[in-house]
């Protein structure tokens, strides 16, 4: 009994080593993963060097430099993390929960640019969003609460209402910023996460039917985000300022992005227009670099393309679910599957958004848009799938 | 021992629950949301593709269009008409206004601290400012207009002329503002002769494109292609640099030249006489005179007065009309302006009808004799009226011609004899020969506008039911005309019996000079023999020198017509509204050109053709024959009195200057007792009627000085008895011979009150004022 317990002890403690290199991590999420990146990587060079010159004082590099410095920092910061035993991240779901809650309130008292309090600056090394932190804060919460409570998941105290109040709490701070595609983002993963960890579905779809009734009930009778919706079903007649907005602002301002987005996009065909050869990243398409960068995508690259990449998010996806289904524990699944679908999700969004199927958000393409600690973040968190991945009974190569 | 070390792990291993949940995430995610974009980009990509590639690329490439130049309109001896010079176009970017820098604006404090908002302020204001100086536009529109961010092109101001923009360019360069602002190449339409044929040459509008006359029937031909430039532009409209393959440059074909069969000089003395007529006379419905080549149909005058200038078209030329116009209320002014401008634009040459009146006698004597129904014998007795259908026809004499022969009817114009003479002609011939000259169809002269005259003219039917309208129709009245048919018809008279085309545009040349194309006179068809056009032309030369139609008489030039004035019987406010007119042509023997001179109701007391309209004609035949290089042949009395040269005789003795001047046929006149010529009244070279006076100074005295008396209103005599009297030449003209009673002067060429050496030459024109026409 007292060497079965040492055995076991010897045993835990073998696997609670903080550097675990015992087993490889999953080769495929790993390739799949660098070759999204580096297509993300070109892609952003392609859409940005025009924009750059034009806006950054001539130097075409201006954002691709920052990105692959970001890349290569986010890249050592996921095979770090890769090493690191997941499980040491227990002792972090809250505090960095609330850690990204107080950066989220810390923002929201920051000047805003042009009346949005998205960003903290840090000088020096660029801009930073706590909702991208809160994106992440939550999953391992969600993780960390749902692993530990498993068995009471489908009590309503004990189970649902925790859980909503964190996601409630979480969104309503992303949604004040304000960032509805952010909130998006979270409300989706959240409700995901409550889902997969046996939260009971009635409640569920409850909520969802609330939200629903919600978002209908502040659209078509509050008349919130009229100019968003009109723009959304009508976006080249508002281009053609055929329909007025109540902002004074030109229908043809309002619709510029998206218009331009489908310019570019169709321009694609299904070929595309060749490498390089996108004509709307001359200053047609604003900020090509940033949220739209899969339109200049699709412009360059044709429908081919645009199902060749969303294949490899998929695949991405896949393996992701592979080895959250592999995983040693709850809290590896919950986690492992929580960052995987946050990236099916924010992607599925993006380019829902990038083609007009869903209304223009503001939401970034995962390892294409710019921006160095989004990146950076992205990266080590993918570290940590893989770093679950070490741990899953799968093979490796 | 095993197992206790597998159970609890088995207890943290994902559940089977959670295992399948996430399995229908995924697949939502996957399955559902990527499917849904996969199939929303091919919609995209695949189904609207080509929609969406258009949209794309008419914002990626700028057309730039290229304006063509218009071609010149030319009179016959290529001087231009109608020209086009070059001006610019100013268009501002305001979506590149954001671009300018505001510290490069001129006489800034560069030294403030800005945001980019009071930048762009400083910046449109200024570009507000500036434009509103330099054009004079509206401030308040300028500063709305800079912001319009998603325009690239508005235009600011058109037709700028070199000065200003040149001032505009360096404006620009010191403020910093090219980056806003380019300017088009662009063209505007001058009329270098002013209001010369402007009823012919029509106008353009703002866009250059013709509005009325030539410039509207041949827009096509003298606008030319306009040129394109197609370049890829990026957002901001500068040049894409990549795609090079879209730059597209299809120059401009400027427009082709017209060179028409106007002379210059023509139109101008015919303008001139048209002009003076219409105003001595009061013409309230305007005047028309036609200059037109007979025997190939080329109009070398056309002139309508009033008219207007097409430099400013839209101004009305006429300033007692603009003055009443201005005076009326606001919802009538519009209108009355409106139609005020369309009756200056309109050609009336071209454009209106007319009873042509007695002009028209001469075609009925065409019919006559074309038809052997008459000859120059035949008599009809005149016995004041002649009762048709019931009405009675009256002459326009008072009394009764009596029995006259053909040639005596044509110049007394009596209105019996053609009554008679239609009669036996007959409605069907009648109707034969009124279509034969054209009368029922379009003369088809190559202008805009030209009225049908199709409802105002008997029918075959009418003509033969109804006597009435038959007589009256032979002699000019109850049916309408247009000016050119009737110049036409009287052309096919002078030349042998041949309906001609009538045309303006000689040749259309390209931009090089190369003729593109050339107009043949087109003859429709022979009407009456030569035979018959030699006699009738006998007929009417006979007529103007010393018969009815004597006030278009030019000494050397037989020249043939006939006058008319005929009533406006549709004008319903005055019963007795005239139009008064001659249609003739020159020389009887050899026609070369025929006028027609047609005033439109006039207000003077004689209102008769002859009287007034005949002279127009007469005055413009003097001025032209010789520029259009008829020899005169002058008869023997017109060579007696034709004027003389005076021979330079200075510095003569004073036997031989005398000799000289006696030989030249002329009276030398010694003033002072010296033995050699000092000085000579008139100089050497001037012309003095034969049997004049030249003075021959042989010592230092002051000229004799006399005053010039009133000559007009004289007979030829008394103007002869007191020009003699005060040692004055005088040059007679209009007179068929010299001993012509009823002649009256009616101008002189220095006015009364004048002081003149003696022997100094004064030209006094006659006007016979014993002509009268139905």
């Amino acid at each position: 009994m007292a060497r079965a317990a040492a055995a076991q002890k010897t045993a835990k403690q073998a696997k609670r080593r903080l550097f675990n290199l015992s087993t490889g991590f999953d080769m495929y999420f790993f390739v799949l993963l660098m070759i999204i990146l580096v297509i993300g990587l070109a892609t952003l060079y392609s859409a940005s060097h025009v924009y750059a010159f034009n806006y950054d004082g001539g130097d075409s590099y201006f954002y691709i430099r920052k990105q692959l410095l970001f890349a290569g920092l986010g890249l050592i910061a996921m095979l770090v993390a890769s090493m690191v035993d997941y499980h040491v991240l227990h002792k972090f779901a809250v505090p960095v929960w609330l850690g990204s809650l107080a950066l989220l309130v810390v923002a929201y008292f920051l000047p805003s640019e042009s009346g949005i309090h998205r960003w903290i600056r840090i000088p020096g090394i660029g801009q930073f969003q706590p909702s991208e932190l809160a994106k992440f804060a939550l999953v391992l919460l969600f993780a960390h609460i749902i692993s530990l409570n498993h068995k009471k998941m489908k009590t309503f105290t004990k189970g649902f209402l925790p859980l909503i109040c964190i996601l409630g709490i979480t969104c309503v701070l992303v949604i004040i910023e304000p960032h509805l595609s952010g909130t998006m983002l979270i409300g989706f993963l959240g409700l995901a996460m409550m889902y997969i960890g046996g939260v009971n579905g009635i409640w569920l779809l409850l909520l969802i039917g609330i939200g629903a009734v919600g978002v209908v009930f502040m659209v078509m009778v509050l008349g919130y985000e009229q100019d968003r919706i009109a723009v959304w079903l009508h976006p080249l007649e508002s281009f053609a300022n055929e329909i007025v907005f109540a902002d004074g602002i030109s229908g043809r301002d309002h619709a510029w992005q998206t218009v331009q987005s489908l310019y570019a996009i169709g321009s694609g065909g299904l070929m595309g227009q060749g490498p390089g050869a996108s004509r709307q990243k001359h200053l047609f398409l604003p900020e090509p670099q940033n949220d739209f960068i899969f339109a200049i995508f699709c412009e360059e690259m044709g429908w081919l393309g645009a199902v060749l990449v969303l294949l490899l998010f998929a695949l991405l996806v896949w393996r992701g679910f592979k080895i959250a289904m592999r995983a040693p524990d709850k809290f590896g699944c919950m986690l492992a599957i929580g960052l995987t679908l946050q990236i099916g999700i924010q992607v599925a969004i993006n380019v829902a958004v990038v083609s007009n199927l869903l209304p223009n958000t503001g939401i970034s393409l995962p390892f294409f848009s710019y921006g160095g600690t989004s990146i950076l973040m992205l990266m080590a968190q993918m570290g940590v799938v893989l770093s679950i991945s070490r741990q899953s009974h799968m093979e490796k190569l | 021992m095993k197992k206790e070390t597998k159970t609890p792990t088995t207890t943290r291993t994902p559940t089977k629950q959670m295992r399948f949940r996430a399995r229908i995430a995924v697949l939502l995610v996957v399955g559902v949301f990527f499917l849904a974009n996969i199939v929303r980009l091919g919609w995209l990509q695949l189904v609207e593709a080509e929609d969406w590639q258009k949209r794309a690329v008419s914002q990626q490439l700028s057309d730039t269009v290229v304006t063509a130049k218009r071609g010149t309109i030319y009179d016959t001896d290529m001087l231009p008409l109608a020209e086009s010079a070059e001006v610019w176009k100013i268009i501002m970017s305001p979506k590149n206004v954001a671009g300018c820098n505001w510290k490069r604006l001129e006489g800034v404090d560069t030294t403030k601290e800005l945001t980019k908002e009071q930048g762009l302020e400083l910046v449109r204001q200024r570009i507000a400012e500036g434009l509103s100086e330099m054009f004079g536009l509206d401030k308040e529109k300028l500063y709305e207009q800079t912001g319009k961010t998603y325009s690239q092109y508005e235009v600011i101001k058109s037709k700028v002329e070199y000065n200003d923009k040149t001032a505009f360019s360096e404006w620009v360069e010191k403020n910093g503002l090219s980056y806003a602002f380019y300017i088009i190449t662009d063209y505007k339409r001058y009329y270098p002769q002013g209001s010369l044929a402007s009823n012919v040459l029509g106008f353009t509008g703002s866009d250059n494109n013709g509005l009325e006359g030539l410039e509207a029937k041949y827009e096509s031909v003298l606008s030319g292609v306009p040129g394109r430039i197609v370049s890829a532009r990026n957002g901001i409209g500068d040049e894409m640099p990549t795609t090079m393959e879209y730059t597209k440059v299809v120059d401009a074909v400027d427009g082709y030249s017209l060179v028409t069969t106007i002379d210059s000089t023509v139109q101008m003395y015919t303008e001139k006489y048209l002009a003076e007529a219409v105003a001595a006379t009061g013409t309230l419905n305007r005047g028309v005179a036609i200059v037109m080549e007979v025997d190939t149909g080329a109009i070398l005058a056309m002139a309508t007065k009033g008219d207007y200038d097409p430099n400013d078209p839209f101004t009305i030329a006429d300033p007692t009309l603009e003055t009443t116009l201005a005076e009326l209320a606001d919802d009538e002014k519009a209108e009355a302006i409106r139609v005020a401008r369309q009756k200056q634009w309109n050609n009336k040459a071209i454009t209106e009808t007319y009873e042509p009146g007695s002009v028209f006698k001469v075609f009925t004597t065409a019919m006559g004799l074309e038809e052997n129904l008459i000859n120059e014998g035949t008599t009809f007795n005149c016995a004041g009226s002649y009762r048709v259908g019931g009405w009675n026809i009256d002459c326009h004499i008072s009394g009764a011609h009596g029995l006259l022969n053909l040639p005596q009817a044509v110049s007394n114009s009596c209105n019996p004899y053609f009554v008679q003479l239609g009669l036996k002609v007959g409605a069907g011939t009648y109707y034969k020969y009124f279509n034969g000259f054209g009368f029922t169809e379009k003369s088809g002269i190559d202008m805009n506008g030209e009225m049908s005259n199709a409802g105002l003219y008997h029918s075959a039917a009418t003509l033969a039911e109804t006597e009435s309208s038959l007589a009256t129709a032979a002699f000019g009245q109850t049916f309408k005309v247009t000016p050119v048919q009737v110049i036409t018809a009287m052309c096919a008279i002078a030349n042998g019996g041949k309906l001609v085309t009538p045309y303006v545009v000689d040749r259309v040349l390209d931009s090089d000079g190369n003729v593109v194309s050339a107009t043949q006179p087109k003859v429709k068809r022979q009407i009456i023999s030569q035979d018959t056009s030699e006699r009738i032309c006998k007929i009417l030369g006979d007529i103007v020198n010393g018969g009815g139609s004597k006030n278009a008489y030019v000494a050397g030039y037989r020249v043939a017509g006939k006058t008319g004035t005929s009533e406006k019987r549709d004008t319903v406010e005055n019963g007795d509204d005239v139009v008064a007119s001659f249609c003739g042509f020159a020389p009887a023997d050899d026609p070369q050109v025929a006028v027609l001179v047609l005033l439109d109701d006039p207000q003077s007391e004689v209102r008769y053709g002859g009287t007034i309209s005949a002279p127009v004609a007469q005055k413009i035949f003097e001025s032209i024959l010789p520029h259009l290089g008829v020899e005169p042949s002058y008869t023997e009395a017109e060579l007696s009195t034709l004027s003389r040269i005076t021979p330079n005789v200075v510095g003569q003795t004073v036997a031989v200057a005398q000799n000289k001047v006696a030989n030249a046929g002329l009276k030398a006149s010694i003033v002072g007792s010296g033995d050699t010529v000092l000085r000579q009244v008139p100089e050497a070279g001037q012309s003095v009627p034969a049997g004049g006076t030249v003075l021959l100074y042989t010592e230092e005295v002051e000229s004799n000085m006399v005053t010039v008396p009133n000559l007009l209103g004289k007979s030829v005599s008394e103007v002869n008895s007191l020009a003699s009297s005060l040692g004055l030449n005088v040059q007679l003209s209009g007179l068929i011979s010299s001993s012509s009673t009823a002649a009256i002067s009616n101008r002189q060429s220095i006015a009364e009150g004048q002081k003149v050496p003696r022997g100094t030459v004064i030209e006094v024109n006659f006007y016979y004022s014993d002509t009268a026409d139905g």
